[in-house]
């Protein structure tokens, strides 16, 4: 009878001890400390992405895809998305990741915003297409959102890798170190990669990052590089007299602006007499604002 | 079970026996329980218990909510760690306890999972949770002793005793400046025991002598841990942690029954009587004090391949009229080398002092604990993949003490115990 006790007092805890720990896999993610001294060899080997990790990183995008488009519903224009495709797919060509295939959509949203996901997947809405007067700018906009992929900001916010399939990961899962919640975690990062794109944003340095970034590969591409702080004033002053469609993702324009000015007159890109395409843009984006 | 053949008949065995008897009839037998003597009767963790566990200036792992929760704002990311499936084997043997030649020996085997812990980011600093099992012992003796003298014809014991300790909680850690963190872990604490012990003699006359005891606890309460690492200079690390179980609630059921046998003379006073089988109940909510425990740890990160790590750990004594602990200090030191980046070696060197005085040979000193000092080394095999880690390793524990295994006697035995666990671990990444 004791014994009955016993072991029903042991499956009551182990059914707390596992909600408690799957409560805590739930928690909004942070950076924490390090010191340097304290990593062993056995993390080279972490650092190094692997195909399955690029294969892990496309299926995740697609998971974040579908929930976007879940979210915001697609347009449904096919000259406008192969338009905006083209654009995109030109300056994926100038990107530092040409090993994934990047796809391009618009979404029917007044909110002016636009969205990647991890593996390629880039959306932007109608709002901020109307913002838009040429195609360097769209360009500019696309090259910014094709930076946060290059970069892995969502992947190594997540740390999104491959499932280890090796003997010794396989001993570990019956072992229970990883169990059958695999599932449920998959579900909950990609909960926090959607909650990062909707309403938490970016974390500043990686916003930084993807305009530094992009604003290259829009000179790169050779589009006109002051594209993009252009646009980004334009919407700082649109967005004082229409404030609900301001997104609230991103960090203050002010100091986007004036880090893409930095980088402008460190590199001299103000000096690049390269086009616009105002004409070809507003023969395919004929939305007004 | 083990069958005893030695047979002595000596004036003095006789005595002995006859002693025996006669203090079982009266208060029946005291029973020796192991793991209360000693604080390190498991080793946590498979990195740690590698280490030897010398662990609490290391701890930058999930078991670190365990060792020193400080210690897990070091984690190298977000992960979960489980030491699963660690099987513990222990031999307890006292000798002549039924005068010379006839050993008791009690045996344990447990297979248990004794860590399971997950670290988060949160905030400004780490959460954490963790299931500890740092103590759990099955013990069993079956033994039967035939013609012990010319008088007893067989001695039969037959003993189990489970006793488990269960701790589960949150932890929480932050970095206060680069080299100092603090951290805290509360941990609920629960203490399970069942034991039964079932003797009998059968005399040559025909006559019996029979007692049974049957004894649970059940003991909840908790433990804060409060954990400190310091990082004085590059490379070195200093840990620090404080701890003490606080009982809550506490309950003992003693159920004692006996029958006397007809060729011992019983006083009216005696619980146990010719022909008559006696039953009572006892119930005890004294709650018990626990001591006061400080560890100290340094480790010396040498390089990516090669770290050291030392501990002390002190733990207070205890005033007690019936259940008295006397100060311990014990030292464990370790070492982790990788072969490769894929494969490491750690080995690890412990005490595990006992908490119970030395036994005195005073003739009036009777139902003393006995007192076994252990020594112990560990060894593990660490494999690495990209996400999970997995870990076989031992330890082996030895050592030699005094026990005074009869009630009401003052003889003392010879004791030694032996305990050897080996365990399986995974870490994986999430």
């Amino acid at each position: 009878m004791n014994r009955i006790r016993a072991m029903d007092s042991l499956i009551s805890l182990k059914n707390v001890v596992i909600t408690l720990a799957l409560t805590a896999l739930t928690l909004p993610l942070v950076s924490h400390a390090e010191q340097s001294f304290r990593t062993r060899a056995h993390i080279d080997q972490q650092l190094t992405a692997s195909t399955d990790d690029i294969k892990a990183e496309i299926n995740f995008g697609r998971n974040i895809a579908a929930r976007i488009l879940g979210r915001l519903p697609l347009l449904k224009d096919e000259k406008l998305t192969r338009y905006v495709n083209l654009v995109g797919k030109s300056l994926a060509l100038h990107s530092a990741r040409t090993e994934i295939d990047y796809y391009f959509a618009i979404l029917d949203s007044s909110h002016v915003n636009a969205y990647s996901a991890p593996g390629g997947y880039i959306f932007i809405t109608t709002g901020a297409l109307m913002q838009m007067e040429d195609e360097a700018e769209l360009a500019a906009v696309l090259a910014h959102e094709i930076a946060h992929i290059t970069e892995k900001h969502i992947v190594n916010t997540l740390k999104i890798k491959a499932n280890d399939n090796s003997t010794t990961a396989g001993i570990g899962q019956i072992l229970g170190a990883s169990t059958n919640t695999t599932k449920a975690i998959f579900t909950q990062v990609v909960d926090k990669a959607i909650n990062i794109l909707f309403e938490q944003g970016y974390q500043h340095q990686d916003e930084i990052s993807a305009d530094s970034v992009g604003l290259e590969l829009l000179a790169t591409t050779g589009y006109d590089p002051m594209a993009l702080p252009r646009y980004l004033s334009r919407l700082q002053n649109n967005l004082r007299e229409h404030p609900d469609n301001a997104s609230s993702t991103h960090p203050p324009t002010q100091a986007r602006l004036t880090n893409l000015t930095a980088i402008i007159e460190a590199d001299q890109l103000h000096t690049l007499a390269l086009p616009k395409a105002t004409d070809r843009f507003k023969h395919y984006v004929t939305y007004t604002k | 079970m083990l069958l005893t053949q030695n047979r002595t008949t000596t004036a003095h065995r006789i005595i002995f026996i006859a002693g025996i008897a006669l203090l079982f009839a009266t208060s029946l037998a005291t029973t020796a329980i192991a793991d209360e003597y000693h604080y390190r009767n498991s080793l946590i963790g498979d990195r740690a218990a590698g280490l030897g566990s010398a662990y609490t200036a290391v701890s930058d792992d999930p078991s670190g909510l365990f060792y020193n929760p400080a210690g897990i704002v070091y984690a190298s990311g977000a992960n979960m760690s489980a030491s699963m499936n660690s099987y513990q084997q222990t031999t307890l043997t006292y000798e002549d306890v039924l005068g010379n030649q006839y050993d008791w020996s009690r045996n344990s085997s447990t297979l248990l999972p004794n860590f399971f812990g997950i670290i988060q980011p949160l905030d400004k600093g780490i959460f954490g949770f963790s299931y500890a099992v740092p103590n759990s012992i099955k013990e069993d003796q079956d033994q039967i002793f035939p013609n012990i003298t010319a008088s007893i014809d067989r001695f039969i014991i037959n003993f189990n005793n489970e006793d488990t300790t269960y701790n589960f909680g949150p932890s929480y850690a932050i970095e206060i400046n680069d080299k100092l963190s603090l951290g805290a872990t509360l941990y609920m604490h629960i203490r399970q025991q069942q034991r039964t012990s079932n003797i009998l003699l059968e005399y040559g006359s025909g006559a019996r002598f029979w007692s049974n005891e049957y004894y649970e606890l059940e003991e909840t309460g908790f433990k804060p841990v409060l954990g400190l690492m310091w990082t004085p200079k590059e490379r070195i690390s200093i840990g620090a942690t404080l701890s003490q179980i606080n009982i809550t609630d506490s309950e003992t059921t003693r159920h004692e029954t006996c029958e006397g046998a007809s060729t011992i003379v019983y006083d009216a006073s005696s619980f146990c009587q010719s022909s008559q089988i006696k039953h009572r109940v006892r119930i005890d909510t004294t709650k018990s004090d626990q001591p006061l425990n400080l560890n100290i740890g340094v480790a010396y990160f040498h390089s990516k391949d090669l770290m050291l790590s030392g501990d002390i750990s002190y733990y207070s004594s205890i005033d007690s009229t019936t259940d008295p602990k006397e100060s311990v200090i014990n030292l464990a030191i370790g070492a982790e080398y990788y072969i490769n980046p894929r494969m490491v070696l750690r080995g690890g060197f412990y005490t595990d002092m006992a908490n119970t005085p030395d036994l005195t040979t005073n003739v009036t000193a009777y139902n003393q604990s006995e007192h076994i000092d252990l020594y112990g080394i560990s060894a593990s095999l660490g494999h690495f993949t990209r996400s999970s880690s997995l870990s076989f390793g031992l330890s082996y524990a030895m050592g030699t003490g005094k026990a005074q295994m009869i009630s009401g006697d003052s003889t003392l035995q010879d004791a030694t115990l032996e305990s050897l666990t080996i365990y399986i671990s995974a870490s994986n990444s999430i």
